[in-house]
């Protein structure tokens, strides 16, 4: 079970969507993580069978998708960004036409449909419209949809944008699942639906990756390299425009920041005191800088790492 | 008076039937336009081809208003008004059914004028015959286009 994505190119006017992507992806969760529009929702849609490449090739076990489209889509699911439906219909009605569109028996789908609603914990409201569910329900129905053939590849497009704290966890509980005897591609752009369930993240930044590479590895990518510090608002500004920062919040007249840089941050090449924190003295207009110590459980998320290879370009 | 009308009419009143070929069209947007938000995406991503869901919904939408028509036609050969039910179904069904296959293909602003030129230039029977090939080469074809293509998803919107 492999899926090669290889010299993928694809331009729209003059604005390079994608340059040059080539990518190996194999069983489990890939997570494609990256600013928008930075080429990860052209790159699905490729992979998708929904655009044709400029240039280059993807092929599913070895044959090109251009040439076994029919057979590609038969193993693939796809959730887009923005998922579409038809309002007026039940849920089970919803999935009984993507299902026949999916060439499923129509005796087949009355079995498949009650197992793909458990398991998306949606058993109790099959005869419910699709326009009187949640945010959140309608797109476990789209999940749901997607499973209906059980696919090989499972191709998911920002699929938390919209929905609220909770159940977005339930979502990304829900992806974790998922894995097994599968590819499942993941878009986003939000860190923390990744962290719980992909196997590996690829970076996208601007048509290009970045990087592709494990969760751990980019943990290993920050460590040391995440300066806790507290400054005053005036040189809080000044680290903002300098430094890539993975995080600031407001304490008293002191703004905490997260600068993610492989020395300790100088604003404006100041030279300044380094104090302990807790010590930061306004009158001395000192910065605290502390350097992020992983093994205390401070740069858990790899969010940190990923803001790092993201901003530097490398690992 | 409205029956007088009627009587000294009818042939006007069978032309009217053409209407049908419009009603073909209006009462497929209306039908299909609101229906769904969005899921092309999802549906050009399935093994059926687009095609066989256009051509599943235009067969709904003709099958409603061959029902309407033959209706219609009944009603007014039935009047004693000398028309011959055969010709005068043909006269409204065979540009229906082209104007369909044109629908097909994408030609939907011209394809009433164009099958009422045709009409003119064509018998019935030829225009049916057109229509019903024009389809099925348009099916078959999609079918082995869809089997060995990807990236239609740009040209669904043009």
């Amino acid at each position: 079970m492999e899926l090669r994505i290889e010299n993928v190119s694809k331009k729209y006017g003059q604005f390079w969507a994608l340059r040059d992507v080539n990518l190996t992806l194999q069983r489990g969760i890939v997570g494609f993580l990256g600013p928008n529009g930075a080429g990860k929702t052209t790159l699905l849609r490729i992979v998708s069978t929904l655009l044709r490449p400029d240039s280059g090739r993807v092929s599913w076990c070895g044959l090109s998708i251009a040439d076994y489209g029919l057979e590609f889509r038969r193993v693939l699911g796809y959730l887009p960004q923005g998922f579409g439906y038809y309002p007026n219909f039940t849920v089970t009605q919803f999935l009984m036409y993507i299902g026949a569109l999916k060439e499923i028996d129509k005796r087949a789908l009355k079995t498949i449909i009650p197992e793909v609603l458990a398991q998306v914990g949606l058993e109790d409201v099959p005869n419910k419209k699709m326009k009187a569910l949640s945010g959140g329900m309608k797109q476990r129905v789209g999940i749901a949809q997607a499973l209906l053939n059980n696919p090989q590849v499972l191709i998911v497009d920002e699929p938390s944008a919209g929905l609220d704290p909770e159940e977005r966890m339930r979502f990304r509980n829900l992806l974790a699942d998922l894995t097994g005897e599968r590819i499942v591609l993941l878009s986003t752009h939000i860190v923390s639906d990744l962290e719980a369930a992909a196997t590996e993240i690829v970076l996208i930044k601007q048509g290009l990756i970045v990087r592709q590479a494990t969760p751990d590895e980019l943990l290993a990518a920050a460590v040391g390299k995440v300066w806790l510090v507290n400054a005053l608002k005036e040189e809080a500004e000044q680290l903002k425009q300098e430094y890539t920062l993975s995080s600031a919040t407001r304490k008293g007249d002191l703004y905490q920041l997260r600068v993610i840089c492989p020395e300790k941050p100088a604003p404006g090449g100041c030279v300044f005191t380094v104090f302990e924190q807790g010590r930061a003295d306004r009158r001395l207009g000192g910065t605290v800088g502390r350097k992020v110590d992983r093994s205390r459980g401070e740069t858990a998320s790899i969010y940190l790492g990923v803001r790092y290879v993201l901003g530097h370009g490398e690992a | 008076m409205l029956f007088d009308f009627w009587a000294t009419n009818k042939e006007y009143f069978a032309r009217c039937l053409n209407l049908f070929n419009v009603f073909y069209v209006v009462t497929g947007k209306l039908a299909y336009s609101f229906r769904g938000q969005g899921t092309l995406e999802i549906e050009l991503t399935c093994p059926v081809t687009p095609y066989q869901i256009v051509l599943g919904r235009m067969l709904v939408i003709f099958g409603y208003n061959t029902i309407v028509g033959l209706t219609g036609s009944a009603v007014l050969v039935g009047s004693n008004s000398g028309l011959i039910f055969s010709a005068l179904i043909m006269d409204w069904l065979a540009p229906m059914l082209l104007w369909g296959a044109m629908l097909f293909y994408r030609f939907n602003l011209y394809g009433f004028a164009y099958s009422q030129w045709v009409k003119s230039v064509v018998t019935p029977e030829v225009m049916t015959l057109s229509g019903l090939g024009l389809i099925l080469a348009g099916f078959y074809s999609s079918r082995y286009i869809w089997n060995r293509t990807s990236g239609v998803f740009p040209q669904c919107f043009k």
